[in-house]
């Protein structure tokens, strides 16, 4: 398998489990998995840009210019009626682009006949977008609407407060869509100046899915990406730790709405189980030989046992107690250390100090009293069966692919239900008693302004630092 | 959650695949194109990055001896009871999915309990005759199977999903719940007030109050796409009794209705004879399964609504109107073609290129028909928009609509529209739980195991003059009702309507 006959430049890194890995000579890493089961293709490229690497005055860059990549190239553009959405929405493709803390990615998934269409226009807007004013004056209202839809979700403003609070420096504390003044105001050039920064083949990783023959599609994907060379330049890194938070943090929005929501976050480590920043090199070592012990994974299971089903502690505590309409917690699984979350929607007449209550009542059990081995079992049974389920389609498997690659590397994803499978009952509880602890904890309230009894409550909270609008 | 930004936001489902899929209740647009991140779901640790290790990525069987022909390969059966289950061998991942119904939908309920069908499809969660909901759900958990029931206008929906392993667990649960429901008072309780409590929160969502009053404004309230009022709701679903909920099982639930699709790593004469021991002997139901309603003449002139909600940053705004489009129609998809030039993608459609592209006006506008299924539903025009910018984008969408009716489609935008039509279909058969629906969704409408083979033919045979005249008929500019929902103050009733 692995003397394969190669096109010039390209060279085999590794494989694991139908997953291999190509680099290109001018730095490009490229994914290859080859998967028969439909006549489809999906193309995901990855660029490792995200709203980490932004900062005051130019938060929501990375999204931005990630709108302006769809307005066109030399190739493909409205004036030759080629215009890129449409160009993919003709041929049936299933296609979007996201913008996240660590990454950006784009994607379709195409009939396997339009493979070379997707990866031709995927590689000429890596380096030939027009990033023009005209565009970014139209496009930035657009944008301003999507901040706007999201500013109508209780949910998301509240998120979006409690992490501006829990971080102060590290650049996790701003939302990837930006603050709406520095939306509002930056100037293309600063867009150009991030395009020309970021999009290079040596800060990017094409990743294939599908139903296509190999050498044709390394030849394919050289042919395209192959042309640019690589930065002179290192891609500027991102150095700003955050500090150990030293107290509880609480925070109340008042608005116009209709329940009361309670999120309570506490630190966590990235996935990689690091506790601070690491530079791309960095990452690169630790994602190819993974520490033998990561708290991640423990993390992960614990989220599964409080949140997830009828069964799970917190819907028991809280839902069947009618203190709560809804819950859910999750642990952020981030490039850098990030957040372990727990959402509720407060019941009408509750007091959300109540259900605050009761879910740091149950967070305290999972490490001061016997955890059940079986409780355990069920969750990292509801994780792999999720890592199956993920596996339905090339579309789910490169985006699966692609998070892993903006946190790590491929092999995070490709491990990863082994890692699930191998945490223990100690461990769970380790994790519990490590990091959900009071000084590392911030506590965040909606209030719905409809309700004047609930104010009461939340004055009782003690809010400081509210900064949801 | 700290979800992500998408570049756009999926405003509609492809034809033909996902046109029941979570239909229940307004504003379902908020996860109709899944491109909701599941982050936003709440979802993330378990759709978190992964990959089972004894499983590889890389799947190179075909999903059978020829993947061009899927009539070949579907094993359909009936029982005498007249249920019918569709079953697809397909061994791509170690899962199955599942999708079916029955028809019990709010269209069987009495009109003044709004909410009965709803809450009765919920109940079967809840307890059988044999073991609890905390039972019912660990033994699923335990295993990270699912099973979900929902209601829409004429369908109770099923939705399924399990490791490949746990087949028998996961039709046997389905057909305990499905039969034995024990529908415990206190467990109705619950529901009642989570139900309650969900409505209200939905009140404040600018999408569902657009809708909402839409389907007030177009529909009499007897109609089963009317949606009633949050106030009368929730008045309605505090009076459901137990003896409500069970009189209502019993008259509508049955076999003769149930359709169920199975696709994934099974055979399928084991899937057969699981079915026929699950299901064998369940009959009924008591009263009939037909579905007989009027669609309603579309509008004649113009009306305009304005649903305030204060302290929204965004504007929903619905143009809509009554179509008289039903899925067995005869222009059934010259009528989609047409809509699909027009707004299926808030990139590349009409109304997409002139007010986000050109005008940037807003981040996703679209048009659709919401539902053309046994009885026709709605087709609307929906965008999102600043408080600032309602008049604009409204004149705009209008402007786009009546160019588009007076002059036509371009024979390039609809052979642009066949391609993407059949192309899309196929990427949507390209997983389980996509196939499961098709099948499904094939078999409800009575459209053939072959539907699946057939679509591209159905698309390629549609002419300009049929697609000319379904935008005659369908879109009419000058008889649209015009929502408003968000934090906008009323301007002289009228503005801009008959610019």
């Amino acid at each position: 398998m692995q003397d394969e006959k190669l096109p010039g430049g390209i060279s085999f890194v590794a494989e694991g489990e139908g997953i291999r890995e190509y680099r290109l000579a001018n730095n490009l890493k490229a994914l290859l998995v080859e998967n028969r089961v439909a006549p489809v293709a999906t193309v995901c490229v990855l660029y490792k840009v995200g709203s980490r690497n932004e900062a005051v005055g130019y938060t929501g860059s990375t999204h931005l210019l990630e709108h302006m990549m769809f307005k066109g190239t030399p190739t493909f553009n409205k004036d030759r009626n080629t215009q890129i959405a449409a160009t993919l929405q003709k041929i049936g493709a299933d296609f979007n682009a996201t913008t996240w803390y660590d990454r950006t990615n784009y994607f379709e998934t195409v009939p396997s006949d339009q493979l070379e269409l997707a990866v031709r226009l995927e590689a000429d807007r890596m380096r030939n977008s027009f990033i023009a004013d005209a565009d970014r004056q139209s496009e930035m209202t657009v944008v301003r609407n999507e901040l706007e839809r999201g500013q109508n979700e209780p949910t998301m403003v509240l998120d979006e407060a409690v992490y501006a609070t829990a971080f102060r420096e590290h650049p996790y504390h701003h939302p990837t869509i930006g603050w709406r003044a520095d939306v509002e105001n930056v100037p293309t050039a600063r867009l150009k100046a991030f395009y020309d920064t970021f999009y290079h083949p040596n800060n990017a990783t094409v990743i294939v899915v599908g139903d296509f023959e190999r050498a044709a599609t390394l030849e394919l994907i050289n042919e395209n990406f192959g042309a640019f060379p690589a930065t002179e330049e290192a891609i500027p890194e991102v150095y700003t730790d955050e500090p150990q938070q030293q107290g509880e943090r609480r925070l109340t929005i008042r608005r116009a709405g209709e329940l009361a929501l309670v999120q309570i976050a506490f630190h966590t480590p990235a996935v990689l189980g690091q506790l601070n920043v690491l530079s791309n090199a960095e990452l690169a070592a630790r994602a190819a030989d993974p520490p033998a012990e990561n708290d991640i994974y423990p993390l992960v299971v614990l989220s599964a046992l409080l949140s997830n089903g009828v069964t799970s502690r917190l819907y028991q505590a809280l839902v069947e107690t009618e203190l709560a309409v809804s819950v859910t917690s999750n642990c952020d699984q981030f490039r850098d250390p990030g957040l372990f979350n727990v959402y509720a929607t407060v019941n009408p007449g509750v007091a959300p100090s109540a259900v605050e209550a009761a879910i740091l009542k149950e967070l305290e059990r999972v490490g001061a009293e016997d955890l059940p081995g079986a409780e355990v079992e069920k969750a990292k049974q509801q994780i792999i069966a999720q890592v199956a389920y993920n596996r339905d389609g090339t579309s789910e498997i490169a985006s699966q692919m692609s998070e892993a690659e903006a946190v790590a590397d491929w092999r995070f994803y490709k491990d990863y239900a082994a890692n699930i499978a191998r945490v223990a009952v100690s461990d769970v509880q380790r994790v519990a008693l490590r990091y959900l602890t009071e000084d590392n904890r911030t506590v965040g309230y909606f209030i719905p302004k409809a309700s004047a009894a609930d104010d009461a409550d939340a004055d009782n909270a003690g809010a400081n630092g509210s900064n949801g609008d | 959650m700290a979800a992500g930004c998408e570049f756009f936001f999926k405003f509609d489902c492809k034809m033909g695949v996902k046109e029941m899929v979570k239909r229940e209740g307004a504003g379902d647009e908020a996860t109709a194109g899944g491109s909701v991140t599941p982050q936003e779901l709440g979802q993330q640790p378990l759709a978190g990055h992964g990959e089972k290790s004894s499983d590889a990525v890389a799947a190179n069987t075909p999903a059978g001896a020829s993947r061009s022909n899927f009539a070949a390969r579907i094993a359909r059966t009936e029982l005498p009871t007249g249920a019918a289950l569709l079953v697809l061998e397909n061994r791509a991942t170690p899962t199955i999915s599942l999708r079916g119904s029955l028809r019990a939908g709010s269209y069987f309920e009495a009109r003044d309990k709004p909410g009965l069908a709803r809450l009765t499809a919920d109940m079967l969660e809840r307890g059988t005759q044999r073991r609890t909901k905390f039972q019912l759900a660990g033994d699923l958990e335990a295993v990270g199977a699912q099973i979900e029931f929902s209601a829409d206008p004429f369908a109770v929906e099923i939705a399924g999903r399990a490791l490949a392993k746990d087949l028998s667990l996961l039709l046997g649960t389905l057909a305990e719940q499905l039969r034995e429901p024990a529908f415990p008072a206190d467990e109705l309780e619950k529901l009642k007030q989570q139900a309650i409590a969900a409505v209200q929160e939905q009140q404040a969502n600018t999408r569902v109050r657009a809708y909402e009053k839409l389907s007030q404004v177009i529909y009499d309230p007897a109609n089963p796409f009317y949606v009633h009022g949050g106030e009368q709701l929730i008045k309605s679903l505090n009076s459901i009794t137990v003896e409500d909920v069970r009189r209502f099982y019993e008259e509508r639930y049955g076999g003769r209705s149930l359709v169920l699709s199975v696709v994934g790593d099974v055979q399928a004469a084991a899937v057969q004879r699981l079915f026929a021991e699950a299901f064998g002997d369940f009959g009924g139901p008591r009263a009939g399964v037909e579905i007989s309603v009027a669609d309603p003449e579309p509008q004649a002139g113009a009306r305009r609504e304005i649903v305030l909600l204060k302290e929204k940053a965004n504007v929903d705004v619905m143009l809509g109107t009554a179509a008289p489009l039903r899925r067995d129609a005869r222009d059934y998809y010259a009528a989609t073609l047409a809509n699909g030039a027009l707004g299926e993608s808030t990139l590349s459609s009409r109304l997409g290129l002139q007010v986000r592209d050109r005008e940037g006006l807003t981040y996703g506008i679209g048009s659709r028909f919401r539902a053309p299924t046994l009885a026709a539903g709605p087709w609307y025009i929906a965008v999102s928009v600043n408080p600032g910018n309602v008049e604009k984008a409204i004149s705009s969408a209008l402007a786009v609509l009546r160019d588009y009716v007076t002059n036509g489609i371009t024979a390039d935008e609809l052979a642009d529209e066949k391609s993407s039509a059949i192309g899309s279909f196929k990427v949507s058969l390209s997983t389980n739980a996509g196939l499961a629906e098709a099948l499904w969704n094939a078999e409800f409408f009575n459209l053939g195991t072959d539907y699946l083979d057939r679509f591209p033919e159905l698309i390629q045979a549609v002419t300009l003059g049929e697609a000319n005249a379904a935008i005659r008929k369908y879109f009419r500019p000058d008889h649209l009702t015009v929502i408003i929902a968000g934090d906008y103050q009323s301007t002289p009733a009228g503005a801009n309507l008959s610019a």
